[in-house]
């Protein structure tokens, strides 16, 4: 009896052991394939219909708010976005500034998807290995219809066993730290006025500056 | 940070794993548990052409740093050179 619990344990930890490396493989793999599955899904439902949501530019916000919704940690990217003044802040406000914020990004990605004359969105078969265990990039290209690629990377965050995206670096460029600026200046704007700064927010991108980029 | 200097780079070195650069800092010690973990380290310049330094920009987290930890959030440098190749190659476009 006692050699049967023995030997139970033992092939136990032989399956556990043989299971490790296709683990860490797994979750390796996992925030590549899980953007590459959301943007496919998102193109295909895009596709060919760019002229029907030019009109209709609510019903592909919808459908980018559906999709976001499922990769994109919005509390911990707009807490990240208030930065210092996140501390401050009342907990309505703050979850305030988290609707705000993500409104308004899908508003402004949503309007780039069907004013950028782009060719392809491409998630690169070459990813680098992550660095961390719990933090992942995903390196992208994105090809305009003049041939100009823009890299495009994702950073990801592990939590609570999920992936998720909480920053993206456009040609160099780091979005997160360009709003958390942003944000920044507001406030000494308005006199560290949270709710005035809330009600008037909206991302400023500056186009010409994402394809100017930043560093190499 | 916010203008004022908290620290001073250590070593600057190339990670041959990733071949990127791996700088250390030392923070002033009453900043341990002030740092959240998404804070973004970037590296600017004082003046149009001045010296590089590193700026800390913080961030909303509630988990902070402690000494020896990394700060994974940053911005590189805007190499002046690579920008007027740019732009001259963006108005050769043209």
């Amino acid at each position: 009896m006692k050699m049967m619990t023995l030997r139970a344990l033992f092939a136990g930890l032989v399956l556990s052991l043989m299971a490790l490396p296709l683990m860490a493989a797994e979750s390796d793999q996992r925030p590549e394939q899980m953007i590459r599955d959301s943007i496919k899904d998102l193109m295909t439902q895009i596709e060919g219909r760019e002229t029907y949501f030019a009109d209709n530019i609510d019903e592909l916000k919808a459908i980018v708010d559906d999709s976001l919704e499922e990769v994109a940690d919005f509390r911990y990217i707009a807490a990240s976005v208030m930065g210092r003044y996140f501390g401050n802040a009342t907990p309505q406000q703050r979850s305030r500034f988290v609707d705000t914020f993500r409104k308004t990004l899908i508003d402004t990605y949503t309007k780039g998807l069907v004013t950028f004359d782009y060719r392809e969105i491409r998630v690169l078969d070459n990813q680098q290995a992550s660095r961390y265990e719990d933090q992942a990039s995903v390196a992208m290209e994105v090809v305009a219809n003049d041939g100009s690629v823009y890299p495009v990377s994702y950073s990801l965050r592990l939590d609570n066993g999920q992936w998720k995206v909480v920053n993206v670096i456009v040609n160099g460029i780091n979005l997160g730290l360009t709003f958390r600026n942003q944000f920044d200046q507001a406030m000494r704007e308005h006199n560290r006025d949270y709710d005035a700064v809330i009600d008037g927010w909206a991302p400023e991108l500056d186009v010409e500056e994402l394809e100017q980029g930043g560093r190499a | 940070m916010a203008g004022v200097t908290v620290g001073r780079v250590e070593v600057i070195e190339l990670d041959t794993e990733w071949y990127d650069a791996r700088v250390v800092m030392e923070l002033d010690g009453e900043l341990e548990g002030h740092i959240p973990e998404d804070s973004t380290a970037a590296i600017l310049t004082a003046g149009l052409l001045g010296e590089q330094y590193i700026g800390l920009s913080l961030g909303g987290a509630p988990e902070t740093l402690a000494d020896g930890d990394t700060l994974r959030d940053t911005q590189s440098a805007l190499v002046l050179e690579q920008l007027i190749q740019q732009f001259v190659t963006s108005m050769t476009k043209e």
